[in-house]
């Protein structure tokens, strides 16, 4: 599908993967785009990528952690959880119009100016959502009926888990820490002081506190970037073959016009070649091969669903557990059908 | 090229490894007679040790002859977690033979994989236990990413042609008169994240579960 | 009962962990005293809803619906001119950039030179339409944007099939039912107000020309 249109034109593809995290499939995508264009996004623009990135993965563990409970019975946790998601939603349609599938990226920045109010409404966010994960904590983590559901039960160790071709927060909860935000650094990663979550028990109740522990240290991140300050500058490369000209360009002059009519009608014109890229989903490494033909619409794209190869263990996995274990392990395995399937 | 690789390198004959300069990460195009032998020293090898195969796919090159390579390619993603270095290996195939064999022995990530592969490609995997369609349906026929393929054409599924999976009692058995039960439970879209119903079929055994799924 | 990691022991790995080990209990954890805790956690919660109603995160949809910002990108609005005469240029400029490929346009000659051309047909198919704005970055006469509908169930298929008239019914001049557009009026005031002097005159001149007129226009609708 994707090879039938342009390379802008898959950006909505993008979103409906990961959709509890379409920020993050996004920026994976144009992050790739634009290392095959050879051009790098206005620091602005990786500003706002991080800190969205960043919203989309507490959202995305929200859910997960949410409707894993939901599976084990503890349906409150789910109330609370979706209230954070609904306020990041929130921040999401003031950027860019929508909330569940954002198309917020294009290759070479964001969609659209920042809005004025988003540093204000980040903030609002870093205040409201603590007491709601701290909520469900009290409620769950040392809670002895979710220990007795959860703990030793669909357990992998770090080495099968690599194996299996595990990444994420379902391969950090086996004891292996790899984070691609950490091991291959990108956007603004490297200069954020974080640590990466590990734990040592592969089940159910350490996947789940992996991604508690993975939405707390999200929040640090967010902190930082805001006390860092929103740099200046535009949220789009200033290129008139890759991004399209703002309206007043388009509307009064010609050259404006032609390159934004261009952009539309052929595409962005990427070179050939072919890279692969990745970003850490929610899920796990989200990676990206594109082939270049260089044609405006993409030769092949494949996408590498982090959930895909964790989900195809699972059979091996669940083997001699009750079948209420395979109810909690689908849940804490975070399986997104719209990544898997594609 | 990686340094460290050249002893696995030297152990094949010449020529079957071939090195593509100028692009993001190292990529080798490797013949597939000796793709199982290389995979494995590559993982095994305490210099190398690509223990992660991050993807499998492949690319359909409708124009390219057999003399340049084929109409294929299977594509590998290989990922080193103690080094943090990666290898891509390509692996031409013609459109007459597209046969590799399945790297399932090495890593058992890529069961699904090739089974996405044969779907959408047709790439047949010598030694896979379970090679059948993935992500289209029991009805489809054809390959849908090749370039050649019809993207409007629709196919129907009817119940004759859903696949049921084969399963058999477990060997061991510490109880004498366990009971062998098959049943299909659809553990179906009322998750958010699962929206299609992913259909798990468990057989039972006294109360645990043995699934097979998909 | 997990999976005995010994027995899917892969050689010459020995970099990652192969024990699994899980969480112990404590023993107040053994005899469920944190239940306690987790009770107090939904009692509060509880207490808070019923006392502080106004802080309560639900809202009484229909009556009460959720405010969005000026970006939302809800239903489509195709714009007039001054005239009442749809913006629209037919470029087709619009339907290459959707990915749903949902757009469809029939145009046709327009009698003013400077205009060229009209559609005479512009449809959306909003079962296919996946509310991306790309239209709206795409269209180069603003002659397309969005509001902050999202109230669009059908009855059948045959209804979500929006035709040139249902887009260009006017919505409001209020730019506060208005979404994704080019320049809203915190943006860009000057452009903003001139789309608002544009709906104001299409009042004015349906006030005042009445239906005898409408047969003098060949391309108004």
């Amino acid at each position: 599908m994707a090879e039938s249109h342009t390379w802008q034109q898959v950006i909505p593809y993008t979103d409906r993967l990961n959709y509890c995290s379409s920020f993050i499939n996004n920026v994976g995508y144009c992050k790739t785009v634009e290392k095959l264009l050879g051009i790098e996004a206005p620091p602005r623009a990786v500003w706002a990528r991080t800190i969205l990135s960043e919203f989309s993965r507490i959202m995305d563990h929200c859910v997960c952690n949410g409707s894993t409970l939901v599976d084990l019975g503890a349906l409150t946790n789910f109330w609370y959880f979706f209230q954070p998601r609904e306020e990041i939603y929130g921040l999401l349609e003031s950027v860019c119009g929508s909330r569940l599938t954002v198309s917020a990226n294009r290759i070479g920045g964001l969609l659209a100016e920042l809005p004025s109010t988003f540093e204000a409404h980040c903030r609002r966010l870093l205040e409201f959502i603590p007491p709601l994960i701290d909520d469900v904590e009290t409620l769950v983590a040392k809670n002895r009926i979710f220990m007795d559901r959860s703990v030793g039960i669909a357990a992998m160790s770090g080495e099968n888990a690599v194996n299996w071709g595990w990444t994420g927060p379902c391969l950090r909860a086996s004891g292996v820490a790899y984070d691609v935000r950490r091991a291959h650094p990108y956007d603004l990663y490297d200069t954020l002081d974080w640590e990466v979550p590990v734990l040592q028990g592969g089940d159910i109740y350490d996947r789940f506190r992996i991604r508690m522990l993975e939405i707390r240290q999200s929040l640090s991140m967010i902190r930082q970037l805001l006390d860092r300050g929103m740099p200046e500058g535009k949220c789009i490369v200033d290129d008139p073959h890759i991004a399209l000209p703002t309206k007043d360009a388009c509307y009064n002059q010609m050259e404006s016009m032609i390159y934004h009519f261009k952009l539309i009608m052929d595409g962005i014109q990427v070179p050939p070649g072919e890279r692969y890229g990745m970003v850490e989903g929610a899920n796990g490494e989200l990676g990206f091969y594109c082939i270049s033909d260089g044609s405006g619409k993409p030769y092949r794209i494949k996408v590498r669903p982090p959930c895909f190869p964790i989900f195809s263990s699972f059979s091996t996995l669940m083997m001699g557990h009750t079948i209420s274990d395979v109810i909690a392990t689908l849940g804490g395995l975070n399986v997104i059908a719209g990544e898997l399937d594609r | 090229m990686l340094v460290e690789a050249q002893p696995l390198l030297d152990r094949l004959p010449k020529g079957s490894v071939t090195p593509q300069e100028g692009l993001d990460q190292p990529t080798w195009i490797v013949a597939r007679e000796h793709l199982l032998e290389l995979c494995r020293d590559l993982r095994d090898n305490p210099k190398t040790r690509f223990d992660m195969l991050l993807d499998l796919c492949g690319v359909d090159f409708p124009d390219r002859s057999d003399e340049d390579g084929g109409r294929f390619e299977a594509v590998y993603h290989l990922y080193s977690m103690p080094r943090g270095e990666r290898l891509r290996l390509k692996v031409p195939l013609t459109e007459a033979d597209p046969v590799l064999p399945s790297l399932i022995p090495i890593w058992k990530a890529a069961d699904w994989f090739e089974r996405e592969a044969w779907d959408l490609f047709g790439f047949r995997f010598t030694g896979h236990p379970n090679l059948r369609r993935l992500l289209t349906h029991d009805g489809f026929q054809g390959h849908a990413l090749r370039k050649d393929y019809d993207a409007a054409r629709r196919w129907i599924l009817t119940e004759d042609k859903i696949y049921s999976p084969k399963l058999e009692a477990p060997a061991s058995s510490n109880n004498g008169d366990s009971m062998f039960e098959r049943m299909t439970i659809n553990i179906g879209p009322s998750h958010p994240r699962s929206r299609t119903a992913i259909c798990i079929a468990a057989s039972r055994r006294w109360r645990r579960a043995t699934p097979g799924s998909r | 009962m997990s999976v005995d990691p010994a027995a899917l022991k892969l050689p010459g790995v020995e970099h990652h962990p192969t024990k699994i080990v899980p969480r112990r209990m404590t023993i107040a954890e053994r005899i469920y005293l944190p239940l306690l805790s987790g009770l107090m956690v939904t009692i509060r919660h509880m207490f808070l809803n019923l006392l502080r109603i106004r802080k309560r995160v639900t809202i009484e949809y229909p009556e009460e619906r959720r405010e969005y910002s000026p970006r939302y990108r809800g239903h489509h609005i195709l714009t007039t001119r001054p005239d009442g005469s749809v913006r629209c240029v037919a470029c087709f400029l619009c339907a290459t950039a959707c990915p749903a490929e949902c757009i469809h346009i029939e145009a046709a000659e327009h009698p003013d030179v400077n205009i060229e051309k009209y559609p005479v047909v512009y449809e959306i198919d909003m079962l296919r339409c996946v509310f991306c704005g790309y239209c709206v970055d795409a269209c180069p006469e603003e002659a397309i944007i969005m509001s902050n509908n999202y109230d669009m169930a059908f009855y059948n298929r045959a209804q979500s099939i929006v035709g040139k008239s249902d887009l260009m019914k006017p919505f409001t001049v209020d730019e506060s039912r208005l979404g994704y557009r080019p320049a809203s009026l915190e943006e860009d005031g000057r452009r903003a107000s001139m789309r608002l002097q544009a709906f104001d005159l299409v009042a004015a001149a349906k006030q005042g020309a009445g239906a005898a007129t409408g047969a003098n226009r060949p391309a108004a609708h």
